[in-house]
């Protein structure tokens, strides 16, 4: 379903196809215009949404099941059909549960942002041919700012590597998607295309996915998204150790940045590639690839 | 001759009435079991298999015709994504599909009220109200049954004495 059928009945008209060309973001906010966030940073306002309205359209976006995603609504968001991953703000209640307060209910939906998934096909072509290795994939680490394609990267470095090509065979993919981001599954299917030897862990802490795919479904990579506390890095660590090769985004400025947060490849710079990420002026992206210590292997034009 | 076939008739519209009055009654009570099967199916699949309401309205099988294309109209409208609530969507099928339906009265509200169950804020507002229809629904039933025996036993002697009252009248 596209996605402004989603959108209250009384913003569909204004917003058509066409103003949703190039959207990243619609924000929905109780006594604020709707808003449209774009690639390139500008956004534009439409009306003013009412509570009622916030209502109507969560009852459309759960196809009036709001019940069914009341677990989803606890981790405050959920993904619908075509991958569009919703948050989701309100007033939260918590109950005890021994040490932990443990959210109970989200009500009085205040906010709604919805990111449109996007699928790049074909956008991680020019990585793929400087992360092989002569055994296998080099572990490899998609870096940038936030929003500007990690995860789109990713998802399609996944779907490159599993098809495979007529040069090398497809890996088996071991995904853990800590947020339903890389597959965007819904109802247990994932609504990205990942390629055909892909395994999901949809909604799984990425610490204990990592773990769960090594004992389990033998991969020959593991992909996870946004690694950033230290336990993420110590399951990474874990993982390379068992001879899997790891594929993962992370949030850095920089390649040093980027550098220290995977300082316990100390000794074992040749083992993984960083690959940087950094959007132009014009909106189109620029991919630099490093070895582990950090020098410029590769840059696209 | 004339006065033998009109006894005739006049005895037949009788007995068809009371049959036909018989037979309306045991398809409200009938339809009024389906009501319940439906609350206990859809119990069952909220609490059991968090079944989305679509779902639920597409897979739900039963014998009734007239539930069927409630529940598959309800569907549509709502797969339009042109109700703000479903409540509105439930109650606006519902009178669509009124004259069609075999339920009149007490029997009828409960089902109009049934909406909270399908389209409650949460699960548990949902599995709240389902329970509570259905008890009443059940009630309802009892009562229903009670009132048909009781108007059985007064209906049938006095409808065909009424008949034969009329016979005697023309004779």
């Amino acid at each position: 379903m596209d996605i402004q059928n989603y959108l209250p009945a009384a913003f569909r008209q204004q917003i058509g196809e066409t103003v949703l060309q190039g959207a990243e973001e619609i924000r929905l906010r109780v006594g604020q215009p709707l808003e449209i966030l774009y690639a390139d940073e500008k956004n534009r306002t439409f009306g003013r949404l009412e509570s009622g309205q916030l209502k109507e359209m969560l009852n459309y976006l759960s196809g009036y099941s709001v019940y069914a995603i009341e677990e989803e609504l606890r981790q405050g968001f959920f993904t619908v059909e075509g991958g569009h991953r919703i948050g989701v703000v309100g007033r939260t209640s918590y109950q005890k549960k021994g040490h932990w307060n443990e959210m109970n209910m989200l009500s009085e939906i205040s906010g709604l942002n919805i990111r449109l998934a996007h699928e790049r096909k074909d956008c991680a072509m020019e990585i793929i041919p400087h992360i092989w290795g002569d055994e296998g994939i080099y572990h490899t680490f998609i870096f940038a700012a936030p929003g500007v394609g990690k995860t789109t990267y990713l998802r399609d470095c996944i779907r490159l590597l599993s098809a495979g090509s007529e040069k090398r065979r497809g890996l088996k993919i071991g995904v853990v998607d800590e947020r339903s981001e890389i597959a965007a599954c819904h109802r247990g299917v994932a609504q990205n295309d990942l390629g055909p030897r892909v395994d999901i862990l949809d909604n799984c802490p990425k610490v204990l996915g990592m773990r769960m795919l090594l004992r389990s479904m033998s991969p020959d990579v593991i992909a996870v998204d946004e690694l950033g506390v230290a336990e993420d890095f110590e399951a990474v660590e874990e993982s390379a150790g068992s001879g899997v090769s790891v594929l993962g985004t992370i949030h850095a400025g920089n390649v040093e940045e980027a550098g220290e947060r995977l300082s316990f490849f100390q000794g074992r710079e040749k083992q993984f590639r960083l690959v940087g990420l950094v959007r132009l002026e014009s909106g189109e992206r620029k991919t630099v690839i490093y070895d582990g210590g950090g020098n410029r292997l590769w840059e696209s034009c | 001759m004339g006065k033998l076939l009109g006894t005739i008739l006049i005895l037949c519209g009788s007995a068809g009435c009371l049959y036909s009055w018989r037979e309306n009654e045991k398809k409200k009570q009938a339809f009024m079991e389906e009501c319940i099967r439906l609350f206990s199916f859809w119990n069952y699949a909220q609490k059991q298999e968090h079944m989305r309401l679509y779902d639920f309205l597409e897979s739900y099988e039963t014998e009734w015709n007239e539930m069927r294309m409630l529940l598959l109209n309800l569907k549509c409208m709502l797969e339009k994504n042109s109700y703000a609530s479903g409540r509105t969507a439930w109650q606006e099928v519902l009178l669509v599909n009124k004259k069609k339906l075999p339920l009149r009265g007490e029997a009828y509200r409960i089902l109009e009220k049934a909406a909270d169950s399908f389209f409650g804020n949460s699960s548990m507002e949902s599995l709240r109200c389902i329970g509570i229809c259905k008890e009443r629904m059940e009630e309802e039933l009892v009562l229903s049954r009670r009132e048909y025996a009781a108007k059985q036993k007064v209906y049938m002697p006095l409808g065909m004495l009424g008949g034969l009252m009329l016979v005697i009248f023309f004779i």
